[in-house]
């Protein structure tokens, strides 16, 4: 019976591919400019109230967790209430909302930092407005829709995804690429920037003369579970090396599949240009087992240089990348001091050459950043690749 | 002679039907798509069956673990991930040897051999069997508090050993540089890579393979990389024989009287019990075997896959395994060796193919700019509609 | 003589006595905000209701926990795309889409009851992997049909590029239609002494502070009543007598004449249809919805309160949902915020994984209780 449940479907999805649907993306790509900012930054004073921090804990990225970890250690556990989301997200938007109103519902918080923003970030700023209209909501790295983030919280700072198209293309041309992999999944493409993004990809892989392909993944929130879709790729990415060659430059919009992503590209003698959150931290130490003792720990030019020591044991060396520092962690770290600016009345968080400032002091690299979709109160936020 | 020839037809009859419809709707469905597979894609054939392989025997023993709950009568064990969680920290117990002092003790320095290759992949099983042995004790125990509930209390219990768990990871005492957290400098990485340990310990033991990687994929000596599988059909032959190896032994257990007792006990209690059968200890013995088996087989899972998953990853562990050993034609009451070999086969080989497949041939059509999403959705559709129709013909099979 | 009743009285209500204990051990040890605690467990408990009822009639017609509510979840989604695109605001919004779900959610309860007519036994599997089939379906529409084929027009709702819905879907026309139309806030004041942080001064000079110990919201209410005066009323009917005699032993209803699929199909097609509405009630409370996600956490949680309350795989009354969901919401709240309040833990990380920890363990000792009791209870008999 169930076969007929099955039928039209199968039928609908052949019509799709006999017709087949007018290609979208092509002409209308646009690739992003930044308007020119000078950075500048002033003192914001100490901090006499109490800020909320929500982040993920170490097992879904260690970035944010530590970065809130040395929010704290500035300024002491009485001061900053740190939290954490649980690890399946996804399906337990209620307890982030109930982490975040508790924090909400404390008067003496004036401000909340969230990193990164998962889904249930926005019902719980709309409740939190419902009942006081004095809190600063600050998201690093929002995964829900970007215009209505942008409609309701104070500050978004995140990596300029759309940029990192034309970056990361420039730099595997550079790294030698003849094909560009780009791995994701259709919930991410439903994601406005992601999707934009891709486009942009694959328009500059075309200028370029490098063939793109668009690869589909299985979702690790779905079915197969994490463990499938890293699966997925470890057996995927040598049957594509096979077919393009050695020149093939990988790239997964998905966390959870930059470890398996690394390990089989740089097994199987690929290019890696950078994660899909570019840090130092983020999948190079678990896909090579990197050896990091407590001296070095958290310092990221040794992590970089013993990252760059495996990639060289395999001949590969300027073949993979990645950014300086962790850029969650700055956006952190510089949303603390810009909460106190706000809160002491002495900056206005549309302010872009404070906010550029603020990022450049606290992370100590260079960065770029220009507003998406002309939100004033979102920012992207770029640094520079260096190859390991 | 002809009377020879009868027997055997008839006998190639009930095989066939006692197969089952829905196996081989699925078969005839998994040759489809071989065939499009290999004619119409760029894909290599050989290459996938032998990932099809591979993931079998990964996935294998975790599906085998479920046999001896369900024939003991207590259905279904998604307790598994509590074995999967013992076999892991034998795993990384094995790995902390490497560490100038494990676990910070300096008169276990200087054995970091040991934890490399079969030493430390027999390490890991010396630590993960015992802890499971016990462990599963105390959950066979609360199983036979809460007849009638198992299957709930079973999916609750390896959810909770999970989460429990990860309290441990992000407390363990370890020291190994490879294991603990970059920026944090304590705890375990949720993945850790086992290159220099034990990676295909099974799976390249008398490997056989075909064919090789195109000419770019070859490094400068014009060797392929070492620990990376030359294209084309790939055999784990010691991953296969440990797996079929481990079907066997079950099978001869199950013949045995100890394993006809059990059977009795989960069939018939009321009659067992009246012929002296300790139904009560049969079932208990029965979630212990099934812990051991998960531990080794996370084990072995991770030794094919190249990484050890903490944290998280083993919570849904258990549905796949029962999807592939119902898929394979066992029901809650009944389920046998073959259940799990072909289940698996059949589960694991719709996973791996249906996927590449439609990927290929979406790059290979004019429309790939309109279509980018759909392989994905393809797969989904395809590949739990295909289980479902199966689910839904299983009681006109076998029975 | 009196010990044994308490013993008794002590094993009957085991199972509130271990969370009321639980969560007052909480409450204590980790010095929390009573006011802020039942704000929350409120909010949650007339959100998440409607949905735990949903479950109710396919136990009783002896289908088990049926996890194919993720499908009636979708029906519901489906209403709420279509009434944000047309902008119908309010409580006029929410009837809209009720009324557009109703008919998608009985044509998927008919066609779940087919398959699970076809595999009998094992409908929770089924249930689960029908799941994963509809979800595919379900991005297949609106991932590449929504905006070519299904004529979704509004700007929040389609991706710039005009094909597919985008990843979050903000309910800005129906938010909160059905709860805001009369709330009751619960509020206490109290006169303290001048300086307390909160507190206001009245007319005669003395310092009053205000409590809000959360809010009822009427009309959310009286449809969850009038639900479970339908469920209860149902039951009292021919098809109600019907769908128990099939979930107490099939081949007896058979023999009797009941037709036994057609019975189950109707459960499974209530139960959708419920499921259906009690999502829309849920993400109007939430105000967003998660495209291609909010569905997926319907089952799980709302089985687990179900459990909670007492039901079994066979067995299910309408308390047992209603308490399951506050006791089950009241631990979830309350666990949450003590695991990880600074003063109990200083690594909050630790105090996630062990909230989940007790969790898990005490709904898996709460089914142990009752199946405990189950069993002494048929040992008696």
């Amino acid at each position: 019976m169930n076969f007929k449940t099955i039928l039209p479907l199968l039928i609908i999805t052949s019509l799709f591919l006999a017709c087949g649907p007018a290609p979208s993306g092509g002409g209308d790509v646009v690739i992003p400019e930044y308007p020119p900012v000078t950075a500048k930054t002033i003192d914001v004073g100490d901090l006499d109230f109490k800020i909320g921090i929500l982040t993920g804990t170490v097992s879904q990225g260690e970035d944010e967790y530590r970065g809130a970890e040395r929010v704290i250690a500035r300024y002491g556990t009485e001061n900053i209430i740190h939290k954490t989301y649980p690890d399946n997200f996804m399906t337990e938007q209620e307890t982030t909302v109930t982490q975040l109103m508790e924090m909400a519902r404390d008067p003496e918080v004036k401000a909340i930092i969230i990193a990164q923003a998962v889904p249930g970030t926005l019902p719980a700023i709309k409740k939190a407005r419902r009942e006081r209209d004095d809190l600063i909501f600050i998201l690093v790295a929002p995964q829900e829709d970007p215009e209505q983030i942008a409609k309701n919280a104070d500050l978004v700072l995140q990596t300029d995804d759309l940029m990192r198209g034309k970056t990361i293309i420039e730099q595997a041309k550079e790294m030698g690429a003849k094909t560009f992999v780009h791995y994701t999944f259709p919930r991410h493409m439903s994601m406005e920037i992601l999707s934009r993004r891709r486009d942009i990809m694959r328009d500059l892989c075309k200028r370029n003369g490098i063939e793109f392909v668009d690869a589909n993944a299985p979702d690790p929130t779905g079915d197969q579970g994490i463990a499938g879709a890293q699966k997925f790729i470890l057996e995927d990415v040598p049957r594509l090396i096979t077919e393009y060659g050695k020149d093939t430059a990988f790239f997964s919009t998905n966390c959870a599949m930059q470890e398996p992503l690394i390990r089989a590209s740089l097994d199987g003698g690929a290019i890696f240009v950078e994660q899909c959150c570019p840090s130092p931290t983020h999948g190079y130490p678990g896909a090579l087992g990197i050896s990091i003792d407590e001296e070095i720990a958290g310092d990221m030019a040794k992590i970089r240089e013993q990252i760059g020591k495996k990639i060289a044991e395999k001949g590969q060396a300027g073949r993979f990348g990645t950014w300086k520092v962790s850029m969650h962690i700055v956006m952190i770290e510089a949303a603390v001091e810009l909460a106190k600016g706000k809160v002491h009345g002495k900056l206005e968080l549309t302010d872009h050459a404070m906010i550029k400032g603020f990022l450049e002091k606290c992370g100590n690299v260079k960065v770029e950043l220009g507003p998406f979709n002309e939100h004033e109160n979102f920012l992207m936020v770029i640094s520079e690749n260096v190859p390991l | 002679m002809s009377d020879h020839l009868a027997v055997m037809l008839e006998r190639a009859k009930d095989g066939v039907r006692s197969f089952g419809l829905a196996r081989w709707i699925i078969v005839g469905f998994l040759l489809l798509i071989w065939f499009i597979a290999g004619i119409f894609t760029d894909n290599d054939l050989g290459t996938l069956l032998g990932d099809c392989l591979v993931r079998s025997g990964m996935n294998g023993l975790l599906v085998l673990a479920l046999v001896l709950p369900i024939r003991a009568g207590s259905g279904l064990n998604f307790g598994i991930p509590l074995g999967i969680v013992c076999g892991l920290v034998g795993g990384i117990f094995s790995l902390e040897l490497a560490a100038a002092n494990p676990f910070g003790l300096s008169w276990l320095s200087g054995v970091e051999s040991l934890s490399r290759g079969g030493s430390g992949f027999l390490i890991a099983h010396a630590v993960a069997l015992p802890l499971s042995a016990l462990l599963g004790l105390g959950f066979g125990w609360l199983l036979e508090k809460v007849r009638g509930q198992e299957m709930m209390v079973g999916i609750y219990v390896g959810f909770g050993a999970v989460a429990g768990m990860c309290v441990l990871w992000l407390k363990a005492p370890l020291t190994s540089p490879e294991l603990i957290w970059p920026i944090g400098g304590d705890g375990v990485r949720n993945t850790i890579v086992l290159q220099d340990y034990y990676k295909w310990i099974l799976d390249s033991w008398g490997e056989v393979s075909f064919g090789s990687f195109a000419p770019g994929a070859l490094d400068p000596q014009g060797n392929a990389p070492a620990f990376t599988r030359s294209g084309g059909f790939y055999l784990p032959t010691g991953l296969m024989l440990f797996w079929l190896g481990a079907c066997g032994l079950m099978a001869v257990f199950l013949k045995t009287r100890l394993g006809t007792a059990l059977s009795a006990a989960g069939e018939n209690p009321e009659y067992a019990r009246s012929i002296g059968i300790p139904v009560a200890r049969m079932r208990r013995w029965s979630i212990v075997i099934s812990t051991m088996l998960a531990a080794s087989g996370i084990i072995v899972y991770s030794q094919s896959y190249g990484f050890y998953q903490l944290y998280k990853a083993a919570l849904w562990m258990a549905f796949p395994a029962v999807a592939s050993i119902l898929l394979g034609g066992a029901s809650l009451r009944r389920a046998g060796v073959m259940h799990v070999i072909i289940g698996t086969l059949l589960f694991q080989s719709l996973l791996t193919t249906s996927l590449p497949t439609v990927n290929s041939l979406v790059q290979n059509s004019p429309y790939r700019e309109g279509l980018a999403n759909l392989p994905e959705i393809a797969r989904l559709v395809i590949q739990n509609g295909v289980i479902l129709y199966a689910l839904s013909r299983a009681s006109r099979g076998s029975r | 003589m009196m010990a044994r009743a308490v013993i008794r009285l002590l094993s009957r209500y085991a199972v509130p006595i271990l969370f009321v204990v639980v969560c007052t051990a909480a409450i204590t040890v980790a010095d929390m905000n009573l006011s802020r605690i039942s704000t929350d467990v409120l909010e949650r408990f007339f959100r998440n209701l409607f949905l735990v009822l949903s479950l109710v009639i396919p136990i009783v017609a002896g289908l088990g926990l049926n996890f194919g509510i993720v499908l009636g979840a979708m029906a519901g989604q489906i209403g709420l795309m279509t009434v944000q695109n047309a902008k119908v605001p309010g409580l006029g919004g929410i009837s809209v889409a009720v009324i557009c779900s109703i008919p998608i959610a009985m044509l998927l309860g008919w066609l779940t009851g087919l398959l699970f007519n076809r595999t009998r036994g094992r409908e929770m599997i089924t249930g689960i992997i029908l799941g994963f089939f509809a979800n595919g379906i379900y991005q297949l529409l609106f991932l590449i049909l929504a905006g070519p084929v299904i004529p979704y027009h509004a700007k929040d709702l389609l991706l710039p590029q005009g094909m597919g819905l985008r990843v979050t879907i903000n309910l800005t026309s129906v938010e909160r239609g059905l709860d805001d139309v009369m709330t009751i806030p619960l509020r206490t004041s109290a006169v303290v002494q001048e300086g307390t942080p909160g507190a206001k001064v009245q007319a005669d000079g003395s310092y009053v502070k205000v409590t809000r110990w959360g809010e009822i919201p009427m009309l959310t209410l009286l449809v969850n009543v009038a639900l479970c005066v339908l469920i209860w009323l149902l039951f009292r009917t021919k098809l109600g007598q019907d769908l128990r005699a099939v979930g107490q032993d099939p081949g007896v209803a058979e023999v009797a004449g009941i037709k036994v699929n057609r019975c189950r199909i109707i459960a499974i097609i209530l139960s959708m249809v419920l499921a259906g509405i009690g999502q829309i009630i849920f993400l109007q409370n939430m105000t967003v919805m998660n495209t291609f996600q909010s569905h997926e956490q319907v089952g799980f949680y709302a089985i687990a309160a179900l459990l909670v309350g007492g039901a079994t795989v066979t067995r299910v009354t309408i308390w047992n949902a209603i308490f399951g969901t506050l006791l089950f919401h009241a631990l979830f709240s309350i666990i949450s915020v003590a695991a990880q309040n600074p003063k109990l833990l200083n690594s909050p990380q630790i105090g996630e994984y062990l909230r989940e920890f007790f969790l898990y363990a005490i709904i898996g000792t709460t089914l142990a209780i009752h199946a405990w009791r189950s069993r002494s209870a048929a040992r008696a008999s």
